[in-house]
């Protein structure tokens, strides 16, 4: 200590430094917290957990997945939260074991879990197997005999699902004669002439229609006959039809290995299959392809306006007290509640503009609205008119980065200013511009407050590019990531038990937002380096 | 060279400029016309109301005197009724007679007095009570063409025979039973109360309870008296200007009445003129003979009910002689002796018409509210169509404090709607623009330190490499999609909180207490110049064990003070002690979630402030012995002072607006509390919760719209307050 004493002394405020080192790491200690949050909770979603058996004192048995563990507040013992599932017999996802209560636990190595298509996972043991006449049996375990029939039974699903295919094929057709006809009515050309073909076809599609229920009714039935008789851990019975079961996995059986392929294989559902039990299981493929689409949609709209806005604005329009109190409103547009410009695009393009279109093209299907309901149209053009702002903001930037030199240069080689734009500034200031679309893209596919009132919904029966003419459906209601995060995770039924599909969804969005923002920062960093060579 | 092409490029160029100055004025006029266009759908919520005349008829005057007239809801067709029982229905563009008929067992009515817009109470000459109704039926024939049916009936009362009724009042409740009070000949009041029951067969059964009051629990005269449509009160006025209240229960197959209450209504003790009950059947309405036209109700305070004057609308020159209320919304017709109407909204106690001219003695009103016919003392008929739009919006209603129906007293509140059509909306925004301040005031005190601390140690203190590291965390933080944020600090931070409420207060603490040791400790060993230069630039090395360790002990911590200060359950002791409601999505959330929200964009404009500062006048200060933090407290901040300031407007700003976390982390109730445990309901989360069900044109729909105008101009101004202050800053310094 006493060499210390014989140095000089600290300069003053050294101690206020470290406070202001201490706000910093406590905000990149928040956004890891957070960020930890999320991917934990969303990695560990589709990874098989084991299977435990609890016996307690009473007697009573229970399996299922531990997901929580803490003390309890009444017996301040610990305790465990297990995800019993069977929603259809006991009524709940969720149940919590105090520690005490427990007198063993053990991992049976034939627990089973099947993900179904409705009432959630359903946890227990085989018992029996009954089958159809059309299948038969293979000898050996009941795990071995299961395996066999389950793979027969969904591939002759298979031919159901077609049916399902060709139904909604035919039902879109009789929509479409219907509404045929309704226009004819509409516009007085309703004669005998004109309907009675329709009628005809829309007869025979009819009877179409109801020979492929028929069909599909009778095979559904057959394969119906396929049940796994299964066993509660107290010994409930419990009949599972064969097709109602999405997946089935044994995890205390089950390697690494195997837990990795069923995790890829979830992953592969996520990201490419419907969603099943109002949102909270299966697939987020609608999701993905609504938000893609009002993001592509918005960026035809928004990208070319704003570009050109900002080349007039800072090449064209002289410059002056207007132009600088432009600059201003504009800047200031991009700083505007998202909510403002939902409620503009509602107002505005929805029971505006979409009424308008109603009564000029659709007038015979009201009053049933076409475009006067939120619609993908709507909510891209409101997105776009939110991010045109931001794309003048940075081109701007971008083109006023450019030495005023250059243009000089090649104005006095002969150049039009409309050359010089063309072939010596846009290429120039591409890097920045292309930062501002990303940016803007960014926002646009994590901005949620104004797409919920100009046409997000929580299922779209279809989306809005698919191959019924005339492909591209403006007019449809359409699913958003965002939008299902905040649905999900607050409108559902179930919230806890719809809490892991949020966080995966999230984990979606949050990996989207940030690659995109990435992408934008790299391109203008590698630019400002290229400036910075560039001025010299 | 080729001068076609030289033409072409010119022509080119020309087109180009031509087609950019006009897409790029084009895209600037329709960005800035956003708000034109959301402001004139809010607007129309102060339009004064306008009434224009659509037609004159002369009456029949041949037929008697006309004591009642109205018309049907597509302002087509009208009645009047003379006092023989005789109705007539007129079509009212053209003035033509289209159908005469008579109430059946009607001859000569004595007494009238409005139920709803097209039944009346009457007593005839023959001393028959009941209910007169006239109908309008639509129907619509193959073509879709409409055509009005009309008809009439008249529902029989049964009552004592012996009891000569002077005036009455009857009233139906949604199950058809019927109430009714009646003056007889002797001044004596009669309440009567049929309810009518039907059991599992379909059967119906009808039972009658009567009552008197008696003579002596009445010492003044009776001027006016109506009761309430379910028969639960009875309002009584007097001559010496007193509203006497009874209660009307039953008990024993006896109908019994109570007196509940006695209120001077005029300080001169002039007669009470007439009474009527509000739409909804919980004010009533009182004129008296100075012309004071109030409604009163029961308000629920601590003390129990008290009887209130809520509302006094404009005042007329004369005797009240008459009261309608409308059956759309809670506005009155109120009449005067001299034959002026007015028209007022009680809720908002907006005046929103007068007929003055003409001397009108009967009047009536559509359904719709819209149609209006008058008789004036000529018997001409005059048919009025009503706009009238809004009318229970006014800058009071929506700015100030209104007595709403029930209340204690005048209070702040937004409640919108709910299933019944006589419910009184409360649209007051102060609640909203109060939690959208609150959410943002706690968001602010969270975040501003924070960032601002951090800009200045990225910009002063810290390392190139960490700088290079920080700002694009921060951009792609700015990046991160509030839904993101709204769900973590809801349903994972929310439920975190408030089990750990106490232990989080104790981390500020520990977290100083652990500084200041640390700092205390620290500068003996930085003495040691090799320590110090290796830390400069590193103390984050250092601050994050440093930080875990007070996060981890500040959880025991914080049980151990809950057990202590709090009887272990702090939720239970600030609801004993200081009457506080503990809500899990509160706003100490909501300062964590705007927070990280606002902390990106603070961080970013005030880094950019501060490193922009001349480094001659940093190097200047060094130079003259000044140390580092001395040289950032004196010099930096101050130069970089209007920076850091529109970086905190900014922040506020973008706060303000902040839309999914507020509405996924507030609860969103419209609360006058400032209180850190509540939520609250912002004016943008206002918009998004109650946009899907408010009907288009509506009122609640222009107020939405209202509630945009607000935010927009909060931002705009806010943003360009800030705006300002950065570009005067760039003059300053003439860079960045």
């Amino acid at each position: 200590m006493a060499d210390f004493k014989a140095l000089p002394k600290l300069p003053k405020g050294e101690g206020w430094i470290w406070c202001t080192c201490g706000a910093l790491i406590f905000i990149l200690l928040l956004i890891t917290l957070l960020l930890g949050v999320v991917v934990d909770n969303a990695a560990r979603t589709f990874w098989a957990n084991e299977i435990v058996l609890y016996e307690l004192d009473n007697g009573q048995k229970a399996v299922g997945e531990v997901t929580k563990d803490d003390v309890s507040p009444v017996t301040k013992s610990k305790r465990y939260q297990l995800k019993i599932g069977n929603r259809d017999l006991y009524g709940q996802d969720f149940r919590w074991f105090d520690e005490e209560a427990i007198k063993t636990k053990s991992f049976p190595e034939n627990a089973v879990v099947f993900e179904r298509k409705e009432h959630g996972n359903f946890y227990g043991f085989f018992k029996q197997l009954k089958h159809s006449s059309q299948f038969t049996l293979v000898s050996g375990s009941i795990e071995d005999q299961f395996h066999t029939l389950y793979k027969q039974s969904k591939k002759a699903y298979k031919e159901v699902e077609s049916l399902d295919e060709l139904i909604g094929d035919l039902s879109n057709k009789d929509r479409k004669i219907v509404l045929k006809m309704k226009e004819l009515d509409y516009k007085g050309k309703a004669t005998p002439e004109t309907i009675e073909p329709l009628l005809a076809k829309q007869q025979e599609l009819k009877d179409q229609f109801n020979q492929s229920q028929d069909k599909r009714i009778q095979i559904e039935n057959k394969l119906l006959e396929n049940i796994a008789v299964m066993e509660d851990a107290n010994g409930r019975q419990h009949e599972i039809s064969l097709i109602h079961i999405v997946r089935f996995y044994q995890p205390n059986k089950m390697s690494v290995l195997d837990k990795s392929k069923l995790y890829v294989s979830k992953i592969y559902e996520l990201l490419f299959d419907n969603p099943r039990e109002s949102n909270t299981e299966g697939g987020l493929f609608p999701a993905i392809f609504g938000t893609i689409c009002v993001i592509f949609l918005m960026s035809i709209t928004s990208f070319p306006f704003g570009v050109i806005a900002a080349i007039y604005l800072r090449e064209y329009a002289k410059d002056g007290i207007m132009v600088r109190l432009v600059r201003i409103a504009v800047n200031n547009l991009a700083g505007i509640p998202s909510i403002v410009y939902g409620i503009f695009g509602l107002g505005f393009f929805v029971y505006g503009m979409g009424s308008s279109i109603d009564g000029l093209f659709f007038s015979e299907r009201l009053p049933e609205p076409t475009f006067g309901t939120g619609g993908v149209l709507w909510a891209s053009l409101t997105l776009g008119l939110l991010t045109v702002p931001v794309v003048i903001v940075s081109t701007e930037e971008a083109l006023g980065a450019i030495p005023q030199a250059l243009r000089e240069n090649s104005l006095a080689l002969g150049a039009t200013k409309f050359q010089t734009l063309i072939k010596v500034l846009l290429p120039m200031a591409s890097p920045g511009i292309m930062t501002g679309f990303i940016l803007s893209m960014a926002r646009a596919a994590g901005e949620v407050a104004p797409l919920m009132i100009t046409g997000v919904v929580k299922l779209a029966p279809s989306l809005p590019i698919d191959g019924e003419f005339p492909f591209i459906h403006l007019d449809r209601k359409f699913m958003h990531l965002g939008f299902h995060i905040y649905d999900v995770g607050f409108q559902s039924p179930n919230v806890e038990a719809a809490k892991p599909m949020v966080y995966v969804t999230t984990l979606l969005l949050l990996t989207v937002v940030v690659t995109m923002c990435s992408v934008a920062i790299l391109f203008r960093n590698k630019m400002l380096k290229k400036y910075k060579t560039s001025a010299i | 060279m080729d001068k076609k092409l030289l033409t072409k490029i010119k022509r080119n160029d020309k087109l180009a400029h031509w087609g950019i100055t006009a897409g790029g004025m084009f895209t600037i006029v329709c960005m800035l016309t956003i708000l034109i266009l959301i402001a004139s759908t809010a607007l129309p919520l102060f339009e004064s109301p306008e009434i224009n005349i659509v037609n004159s008829i002369d009456m029949d005057r041949s037929q008697g005197n006309i004591i009642a007239s109205g018309l049907d809801d597509y302002i087509e067709t009208g009645y009047v009724v003379y006092s023989s029982g005789l109705v007539h229905f007129y079509h009212l563009n053209s003035g033509a007679l289209l159908k005469s008929l008579q109430f059946p067992q009607v001859n000569n009515i004595k007494y009238l007095q409005p139920i709803t817009n097209h039944q009346y109470s009457i007593i005839t000459e023959a001393n028959k009570m009941g209910i007169a109704s006239i109908k309008f039926s639509t129907e619509f024939d193959n073509d879709g063409k409409r055509s009005i049916v009309h008809n009439v009936a008249f529902d029989e009362l049964e009552f004592d025979s012996t009891v000569i009724a002077k005036e009455i009042d009857i009233k139906m409740d949604e199950y058809q039973s019927i109430g009714a009070a009646l003056l007889d000949a002797d001044n004596k009041i009669h309440v009567l109360k049929q309810v009518k029951t039907e059991n599992l067969f379909g059967d119906e059964t009808v039972e009658t309870y009567s009552s008197q009051l008696s003579d002596e629990s009445l010492d003044s005269v009776i001027t006016a008296f109506c009761i309430d449509d379910t028969t639960t009160h009875l309002y009584l006025g007097s001559d010496d200007g007193k509203i006497i209240v009874y209660r009307i229960e039953i008990e024993d197959e006896e109908a019994i009445l109570t007196l509940k209450t006695t209120e001077q209504v005029n300080a001169e003790n002039k007669p009470i003129t007439s009474l009527a009950m509000v739409l909804g059947s919980v004010s009533v309405a009182v004129g008296d003979a100075t012309g004071q036209l109030s409604t009163w109700f029961f308000a629920r305070g601590d003390q129990g009910e008290k009887f209130v004057k809520a509302h006094i609308l404009e005042r007329h020159a004369t005797d009240i002689s008459k009261i309608v209320p409308f059956r759309r919304n809670k506005s009155l017709l109120s009449l005067n002796k001299n034959g002026q109407l007015h028209i007022d909204h009680m809720t908002s106690e907006r005046h929103l018409l007068s007929l003055t001219e003409g001397a009108i003695s009967i009047f009536g009103c559509s359904n719709r509210g819209d149609g209006l016919v008058t008789i004036n003392e000529n018997s001409q008929l005059d048919v009025w169509k009503l706009k009238m739009n809004h009318p229970e919006i006014s800058w009071d209603v929506l700015f100030g404090k209104v007595w709403y129906e029930g209340h204690a007293q005048p209070e702040y509140v937004w409640q919108s709607s709910s299933g019944s059509d006589d419910y009184e909306a409360k649209f007051s925004v102060v609640p909203l623009i109060l939690g959208t301040f609150k959410g943002t005031f706690y968001a602010m005190i969270f975040s501003v330190p924070l960032a601002i601390f951090s800009a200045i140690y990225v910009s002063q203190f810290a390392g190139n490499a960490l700088k290079s590291w920080i700002k694009p965390i921060m951009e792609i933080m700015a990046a991160v999609p509030s839904v993101v944020v709204g769900f973590l600090i809801a349903l994972w931070l929310a439920p975190l909180l408030k089990e750990w409420i106490v232990s989080f207060f104790v981390m500020f603490f520990v977290g100083i207490i652990i500084l200041v040791l640390f700092i205390t400790i620290w500068s003996v060993v930085e003495r040691k110049p090799v320590i110090r230069r290796f830390w400069k630039g590193r103390e984050g090395l250092i601050m994050i064990p440093l930080m875990i360790l007070g996060i981890y002990l500040s959880a025991p911590l914080g049980i151990w003070a809950e057990n202590i200060l709090f009887n272990g359950d702090f939720e239970k002791w600030i609801y004993e002690t200081v009457d506080l409601r503990y809500d899990q999505r509160n706003a100490i959330i909501i300062a964590f979630g705007l927070g990280i929200a606002v902390i990106p964009v603070i961080f970013s404009i005030a880094e950019d402030a501060l490193s922009s500062v001349p480094k001659t006048l940093t190097a200047a200060s060094l130079a003259l012995g000044a140390s580092r933090w001395q040289t950032v407290r004196n010099i930096v901040l101050l130069s970089a002072s209007p920076g850091i300031f529109a970086s905190v407007i900014l922040g506020f700003a973008r706060a303000v607006g902040e839309t999914m976390i507020v509405l996924m982390a507030t609860g969103n109730t419209p609360l006058m509390s400032w209180s850190p445990f509540n939520g609250m309901r912002t004016l943008s989360a206002n918009i998004a919760v109650e946009i899907p069900e408010a009907p288009v044109g509506g009122t609640l729909y222009r107020i939405l719209f209202l509630c945009a105008v607000l935010l927009f101009l909060l931002t705009f101004v806010l943003n360009t307050g800030a705006e300002l202050i950065r570009q005067s800053l760039r003059k300053k310094y003439g860079r960045f």
